[in-house]
């Protein structure tokens, strides 16, 4: 499999181990230019160890980087045009500001004005201008990330690596510093990598997603495609809550795209979406908490709870609600099973209380997966 | 999570009570220390009791050298200052000294760095190797080198027999390299320990922005070593300036401060001119110190950001690792060659001469009695010096006293207060009644106390500082007090200081010359003196003998000290 040459960025069957105990396994993939790529997966998959091989810190056993067309697997660091941030910035602390962004300038031979101008262009993106005199430990958490970021910067990379840039920096600078990172890479329209452990942050400003374990790719994507699509079921369970559901194929109608799937809660009618199911396979239904809608109380009299005729209508229990002012979250009995339910502007129908009967409709949108895929 | 703005200082004790207060501010400070003072009995007579040792046994003996140089008979007098000053020998002397510090502290820091550096970059078979032969010197007593230098480049010695040269170590040469050797281990020692701090990020920094190795090297590594840098030149530069053994074995009658003040005393009893001497020693360490602690800032740069990972190694450069590896090699072979001549020297007649295999020089009792002797006072001051310094750098650094800035100074003198000075001081200070100690077990403990007091402070010191007042204040919160919380909390946690402390406190107490030599009686002898004296009358292989059962006993203790710390529990030593 040849991949396209037209990627910017190219990962090629990337092996590493560490004695005896291999890190990555064969890595494939590829990043276009301009994108923002987060890398997220649990903790020792490899992220640091896949970025530091992109940035020529660590060494493969075997495989290919494919750096804008050139192959930089045995170029040194600088020579790759990589620009790197570490999560403890790993700034200079006996230099100044000045003196951390203009230190490759300065290796690079510029003149004094040169590297002044340049500097200071860098402070002045990362919103810090006229710091460059200060000590490095003048800065607070967030202006040190800002010069990492300009001292990053600095050499015009092609693509800049972030490990976990944002880790030691508390809540809402977290959130304020990944808008500005998403900015400077609008602006100058970067091709970025950032390994991150926050899935919202990853979701949030990420062109795309690439989720791994165990030194694989286990999906690379858009935001919404590894929510609404996610290829497994711990990606599922890794971007967000589940509602797992095992079910089989009951009729396939392949004109509407609609199949009909036995679960424990009964027949439901989800879309197919172009998945190509056989009546009889075992799937699972990967049910989002906003899947379900909520709509109305319903009398205790007559009911099963089961769906009656696979519309996904059904009939629970409250069995506790957590009111977040834009959201309500439920749990929900229904027989046997628990479901994880979330109502948008819950001002519409109102907040049900605990042990209340209601009604809730499951909606065809949910995701549908392979027994095989689900593991 | 760490929130990353940096790492608490590592080191040197906070700045309160600096000049620039004014006089009022330091009134209302001494009477806040005295209030607190009055809330805590224990840490108040625990205090006094201290301060008033190190009065006695610190600033009155420095006092009464001071005195002395000033009233050599009891009548004031500057006599023996414009002698010094009029030019001539006495200055000679001093220019020697300081001419020697300043060739011989360049070459050891820079022989330390780059063993510090190989420890931790070169080949890796080689680093253990590197690591020991740095550390190795420090367990003989530092003239074991000119000893050693002696039988090697003497008149008469191998190399001169051996080649068929006529050379002679003899002077300046054999000084200087002696020292040298002998101190690579205290430097070794501070440039590694900053070393160990650096966050290996940055030399991967340096290298994505196109910085090459020996450039990194330059622009990032040794300045940012430069505090441990300093700090092990200046030491390097008061031992120099106040080594006595080297200078006395091989100096070949080039004349220093330290070896002329104590033939000014045990040859002319002349103790105003040894005082004047004494104090043109203390004088430059003094300033230098004072300089090095309170103006140039040691702060070790403090690790910005999260927590350094160790990540895999990036090979050294040759330009860098080649000659950095030839310089170490050729030390540690210069180091390993010492010992295996004084092994030699121990076991052969008259080792170059007679080269038969003797065990004779073993059986000397005076020597087994002079080491019984070492090991004994060396046990007791390096408890009694480490307890003393473990307290007194809990109560700087976290009890309010009144003149902390000056306790502290004081406590920390000892690095800066050459050994002969203790040793002169010591026979003014103590040789009537009521304190009539000369000559006694007691004042050779209470020298090599005054001696080393100020490590295991410093250590207490730095340790404390990295250690979160909250679990303490926790400790008081659960209801204990300030004897409680110190017993349960803070010394368990301190056991590593404090462990390390007592280790260097005792090696070092073994190995000690300058001050014991005037403070020992002949019916009091210790093994580093008696080493001294055999070496001076020629008794070579004797002398060996002694240095190996000294070097053999040094390592014996620390097993022993280490089995018995672990008993008691103490698993991380
Ligand atoms: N220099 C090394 N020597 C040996 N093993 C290493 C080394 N560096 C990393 N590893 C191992 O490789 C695995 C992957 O490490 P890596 O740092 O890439 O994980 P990560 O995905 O970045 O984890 P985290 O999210 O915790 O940062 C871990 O099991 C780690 O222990
Ligand atoms: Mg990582």
């Amino acid at each position: 499999m040849a991949p396209s040459a037209a990627s910017f960025l190219v990962l090629k069957n990337i092996r590493k181990s560490y004695g005896d105990h291999a890190i990555i396994k064969g890595l494939n993939a590829e990043i276009e230019k301009g994108e923002l790529v987060s890398f997220i997966g649990p903790s020792g998959c490899g992220k640091s160890t896949l970025l530091r091989s992109i940035a020529g810190f660590t060494k493969l056993d075997s495989g290919q980087i494919i750096l804008d067309g050139k192959i930089v697997n045995d170029d040194v660091p600088h020579k790759r045009g990589t620009g790197m941030v570490f999560q403890n910035y790993a700034l200079f602390p006996h230099l100044s500001v000045e003196s951390n962004v203009g230190y490759g300038l300065k290796i690079l031979g510029q003149s004094k004005a040169q590297i002044r101008d340049r500097v200071e262009e860098l402070l002045g993106l990362v919103h810090l201008p006229g710091l460059g005199k200060r000590r490095i430990d003048q800065l607070s958490g967030g202006q040190q990330q800002r010069v990492a970021l300009a001292r990053a910067l600095s050499l015009n990379p092609k693509i800049l690596l972030l490990d976990e840039p944002l880790s030691n920096l508390d809540a809402n600078l977290r959130v304020t510093m990944r808008a500005e990172i998403k900015r400077i890479q609008k602006q100058l329209g970067l091709t970025v990598i950032f390994v991150t452990h926050d899935r919202e942050e990853a979701m949030s400003i990420s062109s795309r997603v690439m989720i791994m374990t165990g030194g694989l790719v286990e999906q690379l994507g858009s935001p919404t495609e590894i929510y609404d699509r996610p290829a497994t079921e711990f990606i599922a369970g890794f971007v967000g809550h589940v509602n797992p559901l095992e079910g089989n194929v009951q009729s396939v109608n392949g004109t509407q795209g609609i199949i009909r799937v036995s679960t424990q809660l009964g027949p439901l009618e989800v879309f197919s979406n172009g998945g190509d199911f056989q009546t009889g396979e075992a799937v699972k239904l990967i049910v989002r908490p906003e899947h379900i809608t909520i709509c109305a109380s319903q009398s205790p009299a007559g009911c099963t709870g089961k769906a009656p005729d696979g519309n996904g209508q059904l009939v629970g229990q409250v069995i506790d609600a957590m009111y977040t002012g834009s959201i309500v979250k439920y749990n929900v009995s229904i027989g046997e099973s628990k479901l994880i339910v979330e109502q948008y502007n819950p001002r519409e129908c109102g907040v049900f209380s605990d042990g209340q009967r209601i009604s809730m409709k499951i909606s065809r949108d949910v995701h549908i997966l392979r027994k095989g895929e689900a593991a | 999570m760490d929130t990353g703005v940096g790492i608490k200082g590592t080191d040197t004790p906070g700045f309160a009570g600096m000049p620039g207060r004014n006089s009022l501010g330091c009134l209302n400070g001494l009477k806040a220390g005295f209030a607190d003072l009055a809330k805590e009995p224990v840490v108040a007579i625990t205090t006094v009791f201290i301060v008033c040792g190190m009065l006695l046994f610190i600033v009155y003996p420095i006092a009464m050298v001071l005195i002395k140089s000033l009233y050599p008979d009891g009548v004031f007098t500057l006599s023996d200052y414009s002698q010094f000053f009029s030019g001539g020998f006495h200055l000679r002397c001093f220019f020697n000294s300081v001419l020697l510090a300043c060739i011989a502290t360049p070459i050891t820091t820079f022989l330390a760095f780059a063993f510090a550096f190989m420890a931790r970059k070169g080949p890796r078979p080689l680093r253990t190797f590197f690591r020991l032969n740095a550390i190795l010197p420090f367990v003989t007593p530092p003239f074991v080198f000119a000893l050693a230098l002696i039988i090697l480049g003497g008149r008469n010695g191998i190399i001169s027999k051996f080649f068929g040269i006529e050379m002679s170590l003899f002077g300046w040469p054999g000084v200087i390299i002696a020292q040298v050797l002998h101190f690579i281990p205290l430097a070794f020692i501070m440039i590694d320990s900053v070393m160990a701090s650096l966050n290996p990020n940055l030399d991967e920094a340096a290298a994505s922005l196109g910085g090459s190795q020996l450039r990194t090297l330059g622009t990032v590594t040794v300045p940012l070593c430069l505090p441990g840098i300093l700090k092990a030149g200046l030491m390097v530069f008061i031992l120099s300036l106040a080594d006595f053994g080297n200078p006395s074995l091989i100096g070949g009658g080039v004349p220093f401060l330290a070896t002329e003040s104590y033939l000014l005393v045990i040859g002319q009893n002349d103790l105003g001119m040894a005082s004047v001497y004494s104090v043109m020693l203390l004088v430059p360490s003094l300033v230098l110190y004072y300089l090095h602690r309170y103006v140039v800032h040691e702060d070790k740069f403090k690790t910005i950001g999260g927590a350094p990972m160790a990540r895999e190694e990036h090979p050294v450069h040759p330009l860098v690792k080649v000659p950095m590896l030839i310089i170490c090699i050729v030390t540690s072979l210069a180091i390993l060659t010492i010992f295996a001549v004084i092994i030699g020297g121990a076991f052969t007649r008259i080792i170059g001469i007679n080269n038969t295999f003797t065990l004779a020089h073993f059986s000397v009792a005076s020597s087994i009695f002079a080491l019984k002797n070492s090991i004994e006072t060396s046990f007791y001051s390096s408890v009694i010096g480490t307890v003393a310094g473990t307290i007194l750098a809990f109560i700087l650094v976290r009890k309010t006293v009144p003149g902390k800035m000056l306790l502290e100074f004081i406590s920390l003198s000892g690095f800066a207060v050459p050994g002969t000075i203790i040793g002169i001081g010591f026979i003014i200070a103590f040789n009537n009644p009521p304190l009539a100690l000369v000559g006694t077990m007691s004042i050779i403990v209470l020298s090599m106390i005054v001696r080393t007091l100020a490590v295991s402070v410093e250590a207490g010191m730095a340790k404390l500082y990295q250690i979160d007042k909250s679990i303490e204040e926790a400790s008081h919160n659960l209801g204990a007090g300030s004897v409680r919380t110190f017993m349960k909390v803070v010394l368990p946690l301190m056991f590593t200081a404090f462990f390390g402390g007592m280790v260097y406190s005792f090696i070092y107490s073994m190995n000690t010359l300058s001050a014991v030599i005037f403070v020992a009686a002949p019916r009091y002898n210790l093994a580093p003196l008696a080493i001294f004296q055999l070496a001076n009358e020629g008794r070579i292989g004797q002398a060996c003998a002694l240095s190996l059962f000294l070097i053999l006993s040094v390592f014996l203790s620390l097993g022993i000290l280490k089995a018995v710390t672990r008993c008691l529990g103490f698993k991380n030593v």
